[in-house]
């Protein structure tokens, strides 16, 4: 199993130009936002904003915060993106030769499951050394609200990939896009059905309700999403399993 | 003792049947596993190696159930695909560090070794690979792990003649040893008449014919007659028959006693591929065939129906 994960992480490294790139991108845009609403334009702006009824105090943490989210985000989506590695595999043919390997279809499955543990593990130990260097330069945030808005970032995608994963042994080869798409469309649609009511008033009333959900989820509550992607997690490892035991080929 | 020993096998794909299919391996042997394309092999392989769930039957490997004991006997199975199935840009380095991971027994000595035996650069990407660079890395990884049993689907099929003479000359070697055993399947019958032990044929996704090379090539003779003549030959044994240049050929499936029979006709050594070729017209033409064994050959194809098609061929 072991060699699986390893092999994983080699179909993972024809990636790793794109992910070192990706991430000194979004490092060097973190740091220089947080530069501007610190000391640049954006702290000139803050007074005006903050004098604004309708961005108001907590409107302009809000959006800072989420500013902050999307770039803590982006480094651990470009590695996260398990699909790849079925494409791969895919391509190659591999699974003829993964089947014929010493180990069980269960042990052919965990493997892809370690794999995306490790990488979001890995994730989180940069995104927690970026949160420490972010929470020294800014007020606007501190490290205690970024640890829970990593946890946030790394559940969704946790969410995001044992879907897909599911999904792409489900459909089998050739289908790796399909379940990109399907797995983004299932949590985009379980969140609006989730706050219908909130979002509706949002976008007719002008009410920032959802907003503030948001950034409590995302900052106090991130334990909610960390329960329910480890949920996700045993569910879709558990019919994925099922699933691979009676599809034999496809992972 | 069989390795492998499959008892009834049957796998459904509603296009494609493999029925009941039985066959056994012997210790030590090669058993060239022959038939058309899409006959059966690979799904047999696959079946043989639990990569495909079968309907019914079981298959037997070093005496136990693949079902059940499938991930440790794979240990002992050596496997080689018609394609290579690694990664384009992998290298044989990240293949030793991979398999290394996995078998229990793998010998990054051996394995190293062997890619310098076939000059195999151990830093290039095996996607810059010709086909027969890619088929010697497999049988590489194949034969690095202390496999007893080596299971080979197609592995010579594209290759140029010196290619596949270097390779069946690594298969020689390894079944030295006397408890080395290779299943080997191709449509190449000249590479089995090299070198297989045992012969299996399947059609259609049926065993048509199983036994030793040698009794096969010994019983069955291609008989030369006129076309008129044709309904003098004992309807037991014509396996089929087909126009030939002259007259007719017609496959027996007893030589020595065509002979003593028919002195008068002239009776030639028939080659694996005539037999297979011969068994295949048969098949085609709708005439009941059970399995058939080398040693054990039955049921041949009536003289009056013999006659007709090769009328009608004619």
């Amino acid at each position: 199993m072991k060699g699986l994960i390893i092999k994983d992480f080699m179909v993972l490294r024809k990636n790793l130009i794109e992910f070192v790139m990706i991430l000194s991108l979004s490092s060097v845009v973190a740091i220089m936002f947080i530069l501007s609403a610190q000391y640049g334009n954006l702290a000139s702006a803050k007074e005006s904003l903050l004098a604004d009824p309708q961005v108001g105090e907590f409107g302009l943490i809000s959006m800072t915060s989420l500013a902050l989210t999307c770039y803590l985000f982006v480094p651990m989506a470009a590695v996260a993106d398990m699909s790849y590695i079925f494409r791969e595999d895919g391509k190659a043919g591999f699974s003829s030769v993964a089947a014929v390997l010493p180990v069980t279809v269960r042990q052919r499955v965990s493997a892809r499951y370690i794999t995306i543990l490790c990488t979001l593990v890995a994730g989180v130990i940069f995104d927690i050394f970026a949160a420490l260097i972010i929470s020294r330069m800014t007020e606007l945030i501190v490290f205690g609200e970024m640890i829970n808005m990593i946890f946030a970032v790394a559940s969704f995608l946790m969410i995001y990939s044992s879907l897909c994963i599911f999904e792409c042994i489900l459909w089998g080869q050739g289908k790796e896009e399909v379940a990109m798409i399907v797995s983004t469309v299932i949590i985009m649609v379980v969140m609006v059905v989730c706050g219908y009511q909130k979002f509706k008033n949002a976008i007719f009333n002008n009410d920032d309700q959802i907003m503030k959900d948001i950034m409590e989820l995302l900052k106090h509550k991130a334990y909610i999403l960390v329960i329910i992607a480890l949920v996700t997690l045993i569910l879709s490892y558990t019919c994925s399993v099922a699933v691979a035991n009676r599809k034999r080929g496809v992972i | 003792m069989n390795v492998i020993d499959i008892k009834n096998v049957t796998k459904d794909y509603g296009d494609f049947k493999l029925d009941n299919v039985s066959f056994a391996v012997p210790e030590g042997s090669v058993c060239g596993f022959i038939g058309q394309n899409g006959a059966g092999k690979t799904t047999t392989i696959k079946a043989i190696l639990d990569a495909i769930g079968v309907d019914s039957g079981n298959v037997l490997v070093f005496g136990e159930d693949m079902k059940i004991n499938g991930a440790r006997l794979r240990e002992d199975i050596g496997v080689v695909f018609d394609e290579m199935g690694f990664h384009e840009f992998m290298t044989g380095k990240d293949i030793n560090i991979m398999m290394k991971n996995i078998y229990k027994n793998w010998d990054e000595k051996v394995f190293f070794d062997y890619l310098k035996r076939f000059s195999l650069p151990s830093k290039k990407k095996c996607g810059d690979f010709s086909r027969g660079m890619r088929m010697k890395l497999q049988i590489a990884v194949a034969l690095s792990h202390g496999a007893k049993l080596l299971i080979m689907d197609e592995p010579t099929s594209g290759l140029d003649p010196i290619v596949r003479n270097e390779m069946l000359q690594i298969f020689r070697e390894y079944v030295i040893e006397e408890d080395h055993t290779i299943l080997l399947s191709s449509h190449i019958t000249g590479d089995l008449e090299k070198i297989a032990d045992e012969v299996v044929f399947i059609d259609g996704g049926k065993i048509v014919l199983n036994g030793n090379k040698d009794d096969l090539l010994e019983k069955h003779g291609i008989l030369k007659c006129k076309k008129d003549e044709l309904s003098l030959i004992s309807e037991s044994l014509i396996v089929s028959a087909q126009p030939g240049v002259y007259g007719v050929e017609v496959l027996v499936n007893d030589k020595k006693s065509c002979k003593k029979l028919y002195p008068e006709m002239i009776i030639e050594q028939a080659s694996l591929e005539d037999i297979m070729l011969f068994y295949i017209n048969r098949m085609h033409t709708n005439v009941a065939c059970s399995n058939i064994s080398g040693s054990d050959i039955s049921e041949g194809m009536s003289r009056e129906q013999a006659s007709k098609e090769a009328e009608e061929a004619l």
